[in-house]
């Protein structure tokens, strides 16, 4: 069910979670346990996926065209033969990108703006 | 694993269907990860996957029936033309079939309005293959002096008797119908004030009158005085005698506005031979139909040879009054009932393109089951 309009930003902005499987298929394709592994390496354990919630994140990048299905494995010899692999598509990498820039900005704007001296001091709402 | 089985339970078919084995996989490897074991990482464990399948698992139902609406919406507006064909069928559909439904549910569902009902029974008169309903006068007074039922009641068989309600109204058309004395005890009915008709006054001398609630209302403004006074029917004069409850509708004839004695006397018209006045008995309590048809068909037995010249091979059947009332109905409801149905036709006809339209989509990974939900998403929108 991709959108009509080409033009990425109009994905955004996308969940952190989902934002995480598409970083993490971003360095090759993986089955399911092996994104959730590596969500949970790369952010030190602070980010958990549960089974239901990455598959609920696969169901929707998969109808949005972001990934794919594999039918072949990686390297069958090694791997179990019923483990789904998922590959970043182009859409995918570029909705990725994009949602990364947005960040980006948003991280330089508040930089730009001196955060820190617009936080609240203790004691004040 | 069976807990995250019974998890899975919650999601949608379809999702189950194309992710559930994965999501085991995932769960079982998780299940082996040293991170995840120890009483408080297992605790983690077991409370995030609650948390994640209760999170997504509504979600997902919500949002397979978004995309239904959505999928429905679209067939709608790809053929204008069914869907509104389909709207007006099932209006007009929907409104017959409500109809109809207060049809059988006055007629045929609820019980008669006379007490014990079920006792009920009519005579019908069989002779070579054919049936009919009106008897004799001397038939009915050998059993209502039988004591084979607890009540027997005659009433003319002819349709009810319109009369010219005439005196210091304007003059009516309204209808009569002349009943034994009985009748209304028979029935398990009561007159509301007054009495009704003894047997005396069956001799064809007595001009009274049983007021319809309706009529008393109407003609008398409900006055209790009324009782005595006379109405004039035709030119004769009849004396009020009695009132009868409110919705009383006489078994047969239905809304009558007067009862009048019928006439029970020996005389010319009341011969044996002469059928014309329908018999409505009620069986004693705790005697079957078929034992009382037993005793009825013993003693029809023996009246030819009181009666010379009748015919020895008729028989008297015992009806259901039931039955017989509602026995034609059925046929005619279940006409109407019909109708409604066939009205859906087009519709149904649009279905079928819509059923290839979802085996199609099955074919496109899509559980048959979401196509029923489709078809049921868009038959509520319309």
């Amino acid at each position: 069910m991709r959108k009509k309009n080409n033009d990425v930003r109009n994905f955004l902005p996308i969940t952190p979670a989902a934002f995480h499987v598409l970083i993490s298929l971003a360095e090759g394709d993986k089955h399911g346990y092996a994104i959730l592994k590596e969500v949970s390496r790369r952010t030190d354990g602070r980010v958990k996926l549960s089974a239901s919630t990455l598959y609920g994140i696969i169901k929707r990048l998969l109808a949005d065209g972001w990934i794919v299905e594999l039918d072949d494995r990686p390297d069958p010899a090694l791997d179990d033969e019923r483990r789904r692999y998922y590959r970043l598509t182009k859409l995918g990498r570029e909705v990725g990108i994009a949602e990364a820039e947005r960040m980006d900005e948003l991280v330089q704007m508040a930089a730009s703006r001196d955060l820190k001296r617009l936080k609240p001091a203790k004691g004040r709402a | 694993m069976r807990f995250f089985r019974f998890l899975l339970r919650f999601f949608p078919f379809d999702f189950r269907r194309n992710h559930g084995r994965d999501m085991e996989q995932v769960f079982r490897d998780e299940l082996r990860d040293p991170q995840n074991a120890g009483t408080s990482g297992r605790l983690r464990f077991w409370l995030r996957n609650l948390a994640g399948a209760l999170h997504v698992a509504p979600r997902e139902h919500a949002a397979m029936v978004r995309a239904d609406i959505v999928y429905a919406f679209r067939m709608m507006r790809r053929t204008p033309g069914v869907a509104v064909l389909a709207i007006l069928t099932l209006t007009i559909g929907i409104a017959s079939t409500t109809a109809v439904f207060s049809l059988v549910n006055g007629v045929l569902l609820r019980p008669l309005p006379y007490e014990e009902p079920d006792r009920l029974v009519r005579f019908q008169l069989s002779y070579r293959g054919t049936v009919q309903y009106p008897q004799t006068v001397p038939h009915f007074h050998d059993f209502r002096d039988s004591g084979i039922f607890e009540g027997l009641a005659a009433l003319a068989d002819s349709d009810n008797l319109g009369f010219n309600l005439t005196g210091d109204h304007p003059p009516v058309r309204i209808s009569a119908l002349p009943v034994s004395s009985g009748f209304f005890e028979m029935l398990g009915v009561s007159p509301l004030i007054g009495r009704s008709f003894t047997r005396d006054e069956e001799d064809g001398v007595h001009r009274l009158a049983i007021l319809s609630h309706a009529l008393w209302q109407v003609r008398f403004g409900g006055d209790g005085n009324a009782l005595g006074g006379t109405i004039l029917l035709g030119a004769e004069p009849y004396e009020i005698v009695g009132v009868l409850p409110a919705g009383f509708e006489s078994p047969i004839a239905g809304e009558i506005d007067v009862w009048v004695p019928q006439d029970l006397s020996a005389n010319d018209r009341n011969h044996w031979d002469n059928y014309y006045v329908s018999v409505v008995g009620r069986i004693p309590d705790g005697t079957s139909v078929q034992s009382a048809q037993t005793k009825v068909d013993r003693l029809f037995g023996t009246l030819p040879d009181k009666y010379p010249g009748m015919l020895s091979d008729q028989e008297i059947r015992l009806v259901s009054l039931r039955d017989d009332m509602v026995g034609g109905t059925w046929a005619v409801l279940m006409t109407l009932l019909v109708v409604p149905v066939k009205q859906t036709v087009p519709y149904r006809n649009s279905s079928a393109n819509r059923i290839d339209t979802l085996l199609l989509r099955r074919s496109r990974s899509s559980s048959f089951l979401t196509g029923i939900s489709d078809l049921m998403v868009g038959a509520f929108l319309i």
